[in-house]
């Protein structure tokens, strides 16, 4: 055991040697933020490279589904719960966003932050109850929660506002982001504006996990009574972070009625919350931009097993195969790849100073 | 600084603390020993606000905390670690201490350095050796707002090294950096070496509050607890 008893009393603001600057950019980011920056950029120009509006549909609807894979990972990844919530905040966005377009005749834009919003505060309230139970509770509120939605606006009673069944087609009026409702429906022209939300939320979710907010939220997971014996509120922060998950869902369900001006039930079903968790798990929810990744990649190849008619099945078998070969999902599999080749790529004595469990060398 | 008045808890019919009063005066490393069920632990819960008590009172700089819950009594510096290691397992070191040090790296440094810890900051902290984690579970305590450290068996599982170190470690603390410190610690010679006060506790009942020599030689605690020579 190594003892400080024969060291002289410390500087009280010495600086472990290695321990980083107050703002630092994490050491395992520094070689990725060209390739994110780039990526990030050369994004907004998918649309010049992709001519079939068929490829760019699925590209629109996978970074929706993205969307709400990012609010799932993010409670996954933070507080290690499994949320069914996507589709209640989502769906609950969309359907608000519908009846204030089509009952109340309002204009696109106030519409749409008023359905955030509202979808944010109804999850938040529903949270305040919610975020208080074990794990294995919450998710199953979460999935009571979404079904009920679903049973709401199936119900006859309400189908003047929310089209009961058969679902209600959007019609709007004014623009979004300068956007007009035509062009908001080509997907090749909602693409920027949907590109940039993504890069904002994952950057944000990226940012807030890094931050000292984001190890609270570790802390909860890993042992929230310790975390309580060291001072902190456990409760807000849950409920904050409730809150932050229903904000990104919401705006992918209010950009997905915006974009194909149709909601239906179907937006709320269990399925639709089971396809964002299962995008989340492919993508690999420990990193920001694995849900983004799982949910374009998961609504590309359900299409692709749709048009054979073995829809359930083939997703079932690349689900097994991909979480059973690759359980950090696919981009723990890249950051592990990216993790060996640049081991190879340093120069040999580092590479053994690594070996011999130099954090600092290795970093 | 931090006293109980006549504080009793029980679990059913089973009383666990009776009418139990201590005083930790402030800089002291004050220890309390006594055998297996003798309410020890249950004394640290009611300390750090983990057990209501029935009756009796928890006082802090003369002020009643016996309402006050566990975060409040940690910001007021009222701070433990736990006898069975409790760590955020899949964080590193580093990222724990930053938690209990509320972000200040400074702080994390300096605790690092007071626990030897620098050597596994950026390791994942369920990786590190269970002296390791010891260590780490005492820092968590140390760190940030600690005045008065409530240690419930910090030497449960170590060599007899690794627990002289750690007291050693918390002597450093209480000396430089002015805090207090009550220890619960089946280990009495580590608590006789290092302690100012000791108080017996038997059967959930005070048995004697002295200096470690006055209680080695009080009868009551060789009977009690510390028995015979062979």
């Amino acid at each position: 055991m190594r003892s400080s008893l024969e060291t002289d009393k410390p500087e009280r603001h010495a600086l472990v040697p290695g321990t980083p600057a107050r703002w630092p950019l994490p050491a395992a980011m520094t070689p990725r933020l060209p390739i994110t920056l780039a990526v990030a950029v050369l994004g907004f120009f998918v649309p010049w490279l992709i001519s079939s509006a068929n490829g760019m549909t699925v590209l629109v609807n996978g970074l929706l589904l993205g969307l709400m894979a990012l609010s799932v990972g993010f409670l996954l990844n933070l507080l290690g719960w499994v949320s069914f919530g996507a589709a209640a905040f989502s769906g609950g966005a969309a359907y608000l966003f519908a009846i204030l377009c089509v009952s109340s005749k309002m204009n696109l834009m106030p519409a749409a932050l008023l359905a955030v919003a509202g979808s944010v505060l109804g999850g938040l309230l529903i949270g305040l109850v919610f975020v208080r139970s074990r794990a294995l509770v919450f998710t199953m509120l979460t999935l009571a929660f979404s079904q009920l939605l679903y049973q709401v606006v199936s119900l006859d009673q309400f189908s003047s506002a929310t089209g009961g069944t058969n679902g209600l087609v959007v019609t709007y009026k004014g623009t979004f982001f300068g956007l007009s409702s035509n062009q908001l429906a080509d997907p090749a022209q909602v693409w920027p504006l949907i590109w940039a939300v993504v890069i904002v939320a994952t950057g944000a979710c990226y940012l807030v996990s890094r931050s000292q907010f984001g190890r609270v939220l570790r802390g909860i997971r890993e042992n929230e009574p310790r975390l309580q014996h060291s001072g902190y509120d456990t409760y807000l922060p849950k409920l904050a972070a409730f809150g932050i998950a229903g904000l990104i869902g919401a705006v992918a369900g209010v950009l997905s009625a915006v974009n194909v001006g149709f909601i239906s039930p179907d937006l709320l079903t269990f399925e639709a919350s089971g396809t964002a968790i299962i995008a989340a798990l492919i993508g690999g929810y420990e990193t920001a931009i694995g849900p983004v990744v799982g949910g374009v990649l998961v609504d590309w190849a359900q299409n692709e097993f749709g048009s054979t008619g073995n829809l359930y099945l083939y997703t079932g078998i690349a689900v097994i195969a991909v979480l059973v070969l690759f359980p950090h999902g696919l981009t723990g599999l890249a950051t592990e790849l990216w993790r060996r080749t640049t081991r190879l790529l340093r120069p040999l004595p580092r590479r053994k100073a690594a070996r011999d469990g130099s954090a600092h060398a290795v970093d | 600084m931090l006293s109980t008045e006549g504080i009793g808890v029980s679990f059913g019919s089973v009383v666990a603390l009776d009418e139990v009063t201590i005083n930790v005066a402030q800089g002291n490393i004050h220890g309390v020993i006594g055998p297996n069920g003798a309410g020890k632990s249950t004394l640290m819960n009611v300390l750090s606000g983990a057990t209501r008590p029935k009756q009796g009172k928890v006082l802090l700089d003369g002020k009643d905390i016996s309402a006050r819950p566990v975060r409040w009594r940690r910001r007021h510096g009222l701070s433990r670690s736990f006898q069975r290691t409790s760590i955020f397992p899949a964080l590193t070191v580093r990222e724990q201490l930053r938690l209990a040090a509320r972000g200040d790296l400074a702080e994390v440094a300096q605790v690092a350095r007071t626990f030897g810890l620098e050597a596994v900051l950026d390791v994942r902290a369920d990786t590190t050796s269970y002296g390791d984690q010891r260590r780490v579970d005492i820092a968590l305590a140390a760190a940030g707002t600690a005045r008065i450290l409530l240690l419930d068996e910090p030497a449960a599982g170590l060599t007899s090294q690794e627990t002289a170190d750690l007291f050693g470690h918390v002597a450093t603390l209480v000396r430089d950096e002015g805090l207090t410190a009550l220890i619960v610690e089946h280990d009495v010679d580590a608590v006789f070496g290092s302690c100012d006060v000791v108080t017996v506790l038997d059967l959930g009942r005070v048995l004697m509050t002295g200096t470690p020599a006055a209680v080695r030689a009080d009868p009551r605690v060789i009977t009690a607890y510390l028995g015979t020579a062979a």
